[in-house]
């Protein structure tokens, strides 16, 4: 018999201590998900399941051990904590390696919608049809290579043997929609876009349908243009895609401690342009990133990360505080499968002053950007890779869609070149970011 | 089970694949082992076709009532998925579909050698690595396994059992010097066992290389922006390969709009290329993509997507080559139990060619030699971009200095045109990690190596 999602985490930590475990720590979690996806043009395929899984982390003096199965019944937990001892039992320790104390915990609001119980394979599909039907009105020459709709609701648990017991009921509906624009011989770059809430009745599917279509309309008939280094401005999606991940992964606790971090050693120090402010919240009622408690069963702090150009805080889990003598952020991330990592919860970049049209308008040539084809290095901060949806902007006007272009820099010091960010903010997942324009960007077209 | 349990459905067609996956990962950084791991996931995964439209349900239950259970779910969510599709799936291409019981090649079992000496091993590439120079001041080593057993069986008759195991070990070194750093990372993966994995090269030569390559790397010069000849290691063939042309060649894609809609038949690339997908390659059985029966039941077979420069063929499961009157190329791949199979590519390579890699750098007055596969995108339009990890810069036939955060782009079949010369040796060289598609899948690459045209992504002077 499967066990609740709760009861298998105490199940667990029962299980390992027996076993030998000095501490032990179970993260459940279990639930239903119901998807309709598109594929070229179709409603594709309705899908709809129950999954659950718990995973078992020990510390057996101070060496780790961990094992995942996706099955709640005593006996596979049994195995799955037998399984950690006898890794713990082998691994050489690690200083500082001990599991969190049980911290007081306040419900965030809005994570479940009651209403998501009724929701339905029907529902799912009316919203996938008029995602996939949006994009192809808006323009006959759209095609939606893929997507999907998804409704997931579910509950998670944490329990550990030093006193931490927590467990949430959440909702997610998210959607994603991928595809290009052809005429005749003409393939668009392809875009995507996605998104996603946690209430039944602000499922809105037709904003990021239309965003996408108006892309690749526009990057139909897209001229190459000439190699400078000068002004791009780029849109929220290439902000989260670009700029972000080497935030994230330089205020990362472990990066920094581990010597990979460009931020090591940098807090209270000037990092980027002064417009530049970004914080972290998990606690915002309703928002996809935002829970009760983290992966360790700990509350989330909200943090301020970059304050106006300057380092303010690093992300931190139980372990990377000890190892400061500070205290967990509340960043532990992760799900059953593997031993608790850190990353932010809902990240926001901070609006500026300059309207969209304002930091086109000032610029005298230069790129726009709406999607980027390239992962930065977030360890250099190098990047190089291709211009996707791109526009040339000259005097202050869009000239012409443009391909076969590419641009590449550092992220660590183009965000000191940040030469204006818009009041207008995107909501894209579980991050916020505005639109962003750098200077002494290399664009190369050839 | 799964047979009797197909015996009640009355539908167009029903598939059930129990897929059982056991993987362990270990990972050490900076001296410090941040995941000792070990999964399992086992589940039936249960897709039915009704009404010409598909649903999909899955169970971790083994048991026959809940597994009947979602059959029923599978069916019911294709009946609704039904009512709006505007045109239905009309049936899928018949084809001889596997029976019995399939093995890869193992040389020296995984399950031989122990916890410890993996863990062991993982340890001491990291210490390696980070000893070895003084440039290195942080390495990563992991180890991961995936070891899975399937049971498929389906309507139309297939009814087979699937073993599989693909280990891979990587060790990443970050070298830094004055708050500039720089990666470099060694990597193998194959599909097979311990002797398979080590087949080019033993763990300790992985991070001496990596840490070799990091130190090189933070002393090197960025390249500049711009179109030149450059010869392709193996590695980067097969992300061009993979990434480039074969994502364009899928048929769920073509059907899309893809660049290759409506091209088969037409020159696309130089009469020196003929690029494959292979599920069971000839030239090497231990590709990291190995399938030797995909998830329909489709045996592996090795597809010329393009023969001498023409394009012959796109990739397809059952229901997209009945849509182009041809046979399924055994692409059909779920990537866990609790997925439904889609259009995926295996080992994607170009085949060997004649010429020695000295011959081919000889007759290069200015151009680049470039060696091992970063991260890569690709687009609709065959426009591509990817990260290398070595790239010389050539003058007059000899191999010169280093660069560094080399990218090179331009549009994939442009590039295979411009393609003047092919090596003669061979290898399959991108398994680590994983190609996304809404789901991950292990995929491989490779072929001989490339000399052709491209655009190197680099700075411009300011």
């Amino acid at each position: 018999m499967m066990l609740d999602v709760l009861d298998a985490c105490k199940y667990a930590v029962k299980k390992a201590v027996e076993l030998g475990a000095t501490e032990a720590e179970g993260f459940a979690a279990g639930g239903k998900e119901i998807n309709v996806s598109i594929e070229r043009n179709e409603i594709k395929i309705g899908k709809s399941q129950e999954l659950s899984g718990i995973g078992v982390r020990v510390i057996l003096d101070r060496s780790l051990g961990f094992a995942s199965v996706n099955d709640l019944t005593k006996a596979e937990i049994a195995k799955a904590a037998e399984k950690a001892v006898g890794l713990a039992k082998r691994a050489p320790p690690l200083k500082f390696n001990e599991l969190p104390g049980a911290k007081s915990v306040s419900k965030v609001e809005g994570l479940y919608d009651p209403r998501s119980k009724d929701f339905t394979m029907d529902d799912a599909l009316e919203n996938a049809t008029k995602l996939l039907k949006t994009a192809k009105d808006y323009d006959p020459r759209v095609t939606v290579d893929s997507g999907y709709f998804s409704a997931d609701v579910g509950r998670s648990a944490v329990v550990n043997s030093s006193g931490v017991e927590a467990s949430e009921e959440a909702c997610a509906f998210t959607h994603v929609i991928l595809g290009m624009a052809v005429e005749g011989d003409d393939v668009s770059s392809f875009d995507y876009r996605f998104n996603g809430t946690r209430r039944v009745d602000e499922i809105e599917v037709e904003t990021s349908a239309r965003a996408l279509a108006e892309t690749v309309v526009n990057s139909l008939g897209a001229k190459k243009t000439e190699s400078f280094k000068g002004t791009v401005i780029l849109n929220p999606n290439t902000v989260v895609d670009l700029l972000a991940p080497v935030i994230v992964f330089s205020t990362n606790s472990n990066a920094v401690q581990k010597g990979m971090s460009g931020f090591a050693g940098r807090i209270d120090e000037k990092v980027a342009s002064e417009e530049l402010t970004v914080r972290d919240d998990g606690l915002i009622p309703g928002r996809l990133g935002s829970s009760s408690f983290d992966r360790e069963g700990l509350p989330h702090r909200p943090l301020p990360i970059i304050e106006k150009g300057v380092l303010k805080n690093f992300l931190y889990n139980t372990l990377t505080a000890r190892k400061e003598e500070r205290e967990s952020t509340g960043h532990a991330s992760g799900g059953i499968s593997g031993p608790p990592r850190i990353a932010p919860t809902n990240l926001m970049i901070e609006p500026g002053d300059a309207e969209i049209d304002s930091l086109i308008g000032e610029t005298t040539k230069g790129v726009i950007i709406s999607r980027f084809s390239g992962v930065p290095d977030p360890i250099s901060g190098d990047f190089s890779g291709a211009v996707k949806g791109g526009y040339l902007v000259e005097n202050g006007e869009k000239v012409n869609p443009i391909r076969e272009t590419l641009a590449a820099g550092n992220v660590f010091e183009l965000l000191n070149e940040i030469s204006g960010i818009s009041k207008e903010t995107e909501r894209i997942m579980s991050f916020i970011a505005p639109w962003v324009r750098l200077e002494n960007v290399s664009v190369t077209s050839v | 089970m799964l047979r009797k349990c197909l015996s009640s459905f009355s539908g167009d067609y029903a598939e059930m694949r129990f897929h059982e996956r056991k993987s362990t990962y270990i990972r050490i950084a900076a001296g410090e082992l941040e995941d000792a791991s070990y999964l399992k996931n086992a589940g039936v995964g249960v897709r039915a076709l009704v009404n010409g439209s598909w649903g999909f349900s899955s169970t971790n239950v083994l048991e026959r009532s809940a597994i009947e259970g979602s059959l029923r779910d599978a069916e019911k969510a294709a009946k609704v998925a039904s009512q709006n599709r505007t045109e239905k799936v009309e049936g899928l291409a018949d084809v001889k579909l596997a029976r019995g019981a399939f093995h890869p090649v193992v040389n020296d079992p995984i399950e031989n050698h122990s916890l410890e000496e993996k863990m062991n091993l993982v340890i001491e590439a990291e210490k390696t690595a980070k000893d070895e120079s003084k440039d290195v001041k942080s390495a990563i080593s992991v180890y991961s396994e995936l070891v899975d057993r399937k049971m498929v069986a389906n309507t139309d008759g297939a009814e087979f059992e699937l073993h599989d195991v693909k280990p891979e070990f990587y060790v990443y070194a970050v070298a830094s010097e004055n708050g500039d750093r720089v990666a470099a990372a060694k990597t193998a993966s194959v599909t097979g066992g311990w002797k398979d994995l080590w087949r080019r090269n033993e763990p300790q030569q992985l991070a001496l290389d990596a840490c070799d390559l990091a130190s090189k790397l933070l002393h090197a010069k960025h390249a500049k922006g711009e179109s030149a000849t450059v010869i392709l290691e193996p590695s980067l063939v097969g992300l061009i390969s993979h990434e480039a042309i074969g994502h364009t060649v899928e048929a769920d894609f073509v059907l899309s709009g893809s660049i290759t809609k409506g091209k088969l038949g037409q020159k696309l690339a130089s009469e020196l290329v003929t690029l494959v997908d292979s599920g069971n390659p000839p030239e090497d059985s231990h590709g990291t993509g190995n399938v030797l029966v995909d998830d329909e039941g489709v045996p592996a077979r090795t597809t010329r997507i393009i023969e001498d420069g023409v394009l012959k063929s796109y990739l397809h499961d059952r229901e997209t080559a009945l849509i182009f009157k041809t046979e399924p190329t055994g692409n059909a791949r779920a990537f866990e139990y609790t997925d439904e199979p889609i259009i995926r590519m295996t080992n994607t390579y170009i085949l060997p060619g004649d010429h020695s890699l000295e011959e081919m750098i000889e007759d290069v007055k200015e151009g680049y030699l470039m060696r091992g596969a970063g991260g890569g995108q690709a687009d609709s339009n065959a426009e591509f971009m990817f990260e290398v990890d070595e790239a010389y810069r050539i003058e007059k036939g000899e191999v010169k200095e280093l660069l560094r955060g080399v990218t090179i782009n331009g549009q994939a079949f442009d590039v295979l045109k411009s393609v003047d010369a092919i090596g003669k040796d061979f290898l399959l060289d991108i398994g680590v990690g994983y190609c996304g598609k809404f789901q991950r899948a292990k995929v491989d690459g490779g072929g001989g190596a490339l000399r052709c045209r491209a655009i190197i992504g680099g700075r411009q002077e300011g």
